[in-house]
């Protein structure tokens, strides 16, 4: 049964970063630094986000070559719609926190 | 040192995933790249360890997981400690030394249980089969967390033979019934439980 709770801190750190630059593509490393999370968070975060339809998730080539395929995530309309939200009843007051 | 530690631990994490989260742990796998050649590989691989036990209890091989060492670790390893401890040190019980030491006719003790030189003589095979036991339960607890569960059901079933055995002799040659119902009761409820857990097994061959 979907439970209908208020988004914590630090989802709505990420849905804040990954709304900022919705079309983008994102790594996972890269959100744990612009988001200050750490893996044992954001990943979890992630998997339930795509889970609930608020990310989407594909998989791309490595720009140098012998580099693995990199994950990358971006929201989906509904994930764009509940960053808007979030952000006009309580907006961040930083972009980046310290939460684990 | 590090680099083996970091992969070792996210070696762990990819684990903990299962089948069901496996991309996810292709995933932080590819991202642990990435943090390698930004150093810091070990913070990364024990965030995803830790993201991936937090994990567990969402997937039913997790589940299944924490189950079979909460029952390894909080079952089988205690009453094996006990079991094996209670006879060579009579510490924290052992009903076999309970027994001896209500003798007749000084008069101490259950009047139901009469101890003579021929079942006295009886003491030391009947301890050496509750070592036995102990160590079953030990054999078990092992082959529980190594997801061996056809030797899970020979240890179970020389365990089983173990406890008839100690049944017959206690009744028997010492008369006394009650600590042998405590532990029948016990170890119906340890097959029962094993076997639960060998057929929830079977979901993830």
């Amino acid at each position: 049964m979907p439970r209908n709770r208020q988004p914590s801190k630090q989802m709505r750190l990420l849905l804040a970063a990954m709304s900022a630059q919705a079309q983008q593509w994102r790594h996972g490393y890269d959100l744990m630094k612009e988001t200050g999370l750490l893996s044992g968070t954001l990943y979890p975060l992630l998997m339930r986000m795509t889970d609930n339809g608020l990310v989407e998730a594909e998989w791309h080539e490595p720009l140098q070559p012998g580099r693995p395929a990199r994950h990358a995530y971006r929201l989906t309309a509904k994930g764009l719609a509940l960053a808007f939200e979030v952000a006009e009843v309580d907006p961040l007051p930083g972009a980046k926190a310290s939460l684990a | 040192m590090i680099a083996l530690l970091s992969r070792a631990l996210m070696a762990m994490a990819v684990r903990c995933l299962g089948e069901d989260r496996h991309e996810w742990g292709l995933a932080m796998e590819a991202e642990f790249d990435a943090a390698w050649r930004d150093g810091k590989p070990l913070r990364f691989a024990a965030g995803c360890l830790l993201g991936a036990m937090r994990e567990l209890p969402h997937h039913e091989a997790g589940r299944f997981a924490l189950w079979s060492y909460v029952l390894a670790l909080g079952m089988m390893v205690p009453i094996a400690t006990t079991l094996i401890f209670g006879v060579l040190f009579d510490f924290p019980y052992s009903y076999l030394m309970q027994t001896q030491a209500m003798i007749l006719p000084q008069g101490k003790g259950d009047a139901a249980i009469f101890l003579h030189e021929a079942n006295l003589a009886a003491l030391p095979s009947l301890a050496v089969l509750i070592v036995f036991l102990g160590v079953g339960h030990l054999r078990i607890a092992w082959d529980m967390l190594e997801r061996d569960w056809v030797r899970v059901a020979v240890a179970a079933r020389a365990n089983a033979a173990i406890a008839a055995t100690l049944l017959v002799f206690t009744v028997l040659v010492f008369g006394c019934t009650l600590p042998v119902l405590i532990q029948i009761t016990a170890l119906a409820a340890e097959l029962a439980v094993v076997t639960l857990m060998a057929r929830w097994s079977a979901r993830f061959a």
